[in-house]
């Protein structure tokens, strides 16, 4: 029947968003192209269908009813494949929220792994609002660093630990020298950011 | 026969309590910048009122511009005295004691910065939830917008429904016939428009009324005590919320109360 396709798309939509939502870092499946595809063409399809049931007009009661229907099928095919998309374009958001208005903007080009799953205009949508983003952070609110972590600060100074070496790491505040394994007890705000990024563990 | 003099007491204590306090800035508070320090404790707690009232609400509450841009310009303005102070510190002595105000301001800023943080993150949520709604509301009462939301959240709002609309009409809309095109489709069988819930239920506080000043909706119920009466309108019922009580109430009964900050959001 027309519409089933459509029903398991919204399925995958579903685990996307449990996908999502389980786990600690965000990802996103790949997207289904070949679905969104079959979908598409059962659209215009249909939108013949219709076409043709309007040339004959004069059908009364019956084709009336039938173009109903058809525009019903069209309307619900619509309704989910824009779900989809939404529910991936919230994923998406979030991706951009937690991962840029740091202080390396192109971490977007270093995870690739990603950028795979993305459809080309996903892609597009992504650099777009991380753009948007950043320009948000960097206006009158610089102060206020938007993209921040949003747990309530409790103490101002903390230990941390250094999960993955990374070199010699230039912080606006300083510079730490990040050694494996190795422990720091510095101010919370300094390294909040490379915590985000994964360098630091907090203890 | 007892004569009431707190009047007079209270007469007293303030002219008291202005002598003894003006040496009192001058000597121990210097991390204060301004002298208006009643109104930033007092505009601190407005902003944790309407922090913890958007975080509640189901609908986006209007913008509280003086508000904000007064709390923005004390940021900025602390930010510059910590770092000044600061490197005065760095250059002159390095003892511990004198640094304990310097955490203290520091620690002190940070929660602010989340707080507003907090607030503007959660904006931008529901912005982003009810893009359509908004647009609807700005078509039907333009200007609308600007008492609602900030001049950032605009260019947000503005910017992000360009790309979701362009992002929606590159992967879908446009395989579409031309008369499913739109986005904010209301005649369909289903309503693209997601409005605010506006029944939900929420948790609230009755606050005391100001002092000074009678408030003609407080009424007083059976027991003596003042309240504000509402009428939950599918019910037909009249509810007396007695001040200081803590109720859970539908939104839409109440938000004419919130508004005018007799109740707030818990």
């Amino acid at each position: 029947m027309y519409g089933d396709v459509a029903n398991k798309l919204v399925l995958e939509a579903k685990r996307t968003d449990q996908l999502a939502n389980g786990s600690a870092t965000l990802q996103l499946p790949m997207f289904q192209d070949e679905m969104v595809r079959v979908i598409l063409k059962e659209v215009s399809q249909l939108q013949r269908n219709a076409e043709y049931l309007k040339m004959q007009e004069d059908g009364g009661k019956l084709s009336k009813c039938q173009y109903f229907v058809t525009m019903l099928c069209m309307e619900r095919n619509k309704r989910c494949l824009l779900a989809y998309q939404k529910t991936r374009s919230e994923i998406l958001d979030a991706i951009a929220w937690e991962n840029n208005g740091l202080d390396t903007m192109d971490l977007l080009s270093n995870k690739g792994q990603d950028s795979g799953n993305l459809s080309p205009y996903e892609q597009e949508y992504l650099r777009e609002y991380s753009q948007l983003i950043s320009d948000l952070t960097a206006g009158e609110l610089m102060d206020i660093d938007l993209a921040g972590s949003l747990t309530p600060p409790s103490d101002v100074f903390i230990d941390v630990r250094v999960l993955k070496d990374a070199g010699e790491i230039q912080t606006e505040y300083g510079v730490f020298n990040l050694i494996k394994d190795s422990q720091f007890f510095v101010r919370q705000a300094d390294v909040e950011r490379l915590i985000q990024q994964g360098y630091l563990q907090k203890l | 026969m007892d004569i009431n003099i707190d009047d007079i007491l209270a007469d007293l204590d303030r002219d008291t309590t202005a002598v003894g306090s003006t040496p009192a800035p001058a000597g121990e508070d210097t991390t204060r910048l301004d002298d208006s320090a009643a109104t930033a404790a007092a505009d601190y707690s407005t902003l944790m009122t309407h922090w913890c009232n958007e975080r509640v609400a189901p609908e986006l509450l209007p913008y509280p511009h003086a508000l904000m841009a007064r709390v923005l310009a004390r940021l900025a303005a602390q930010i510059e005295h910590l770092e000044t102070l600061s490197t005065g510190v760095l250059e002159q002595t390095l003892d511990r004691s004198a640094k304990l105000p310097l955490l203290c301001m520091e620690a002190e800023l940070e929660r602010l910065k989340f707080v507003v943080r907090s607030l503007l993150r959660c904006r931008l949520a529901k912005i982003d939830r009810f893009g359509l709604y908004l647009r609807q509301l700005d078509a039907g009462s333009p200007g609308a917008l600007h008492t609602l939301l900030s001049e950032q959240e605009r260019v947000y709002y503005e910017r992000h429904s360009a790309i979701m609309l362009k992002l929606l009409n590159n992967a879908i809309l446009r395989h579409m016939p031309p008369e499913m095109q739109a986005v904010d489709d209301t005649d369909g069988s289903v309503s693209m428009i997601d409005e605010p819930d506006w029944a939900r239920f929420v948790f609230l506080y009755v606050r005391e009324p100001a002092p000074d000043a009678p408030d003609p909706q407080l009424a007083v119920d059976d027991h003596g005590q003042p309240c504000y009466t509402v009428n939950i309108p599918e019910l037909g019922e009249d509810v007396d919320l007695a001040v200081g009580g803590i109720y859970i109430m539908r939104y839409n009964v109440i938000k004419d109360l919130l508004m005018d900050g007799k109740v707030v959001l818990i």
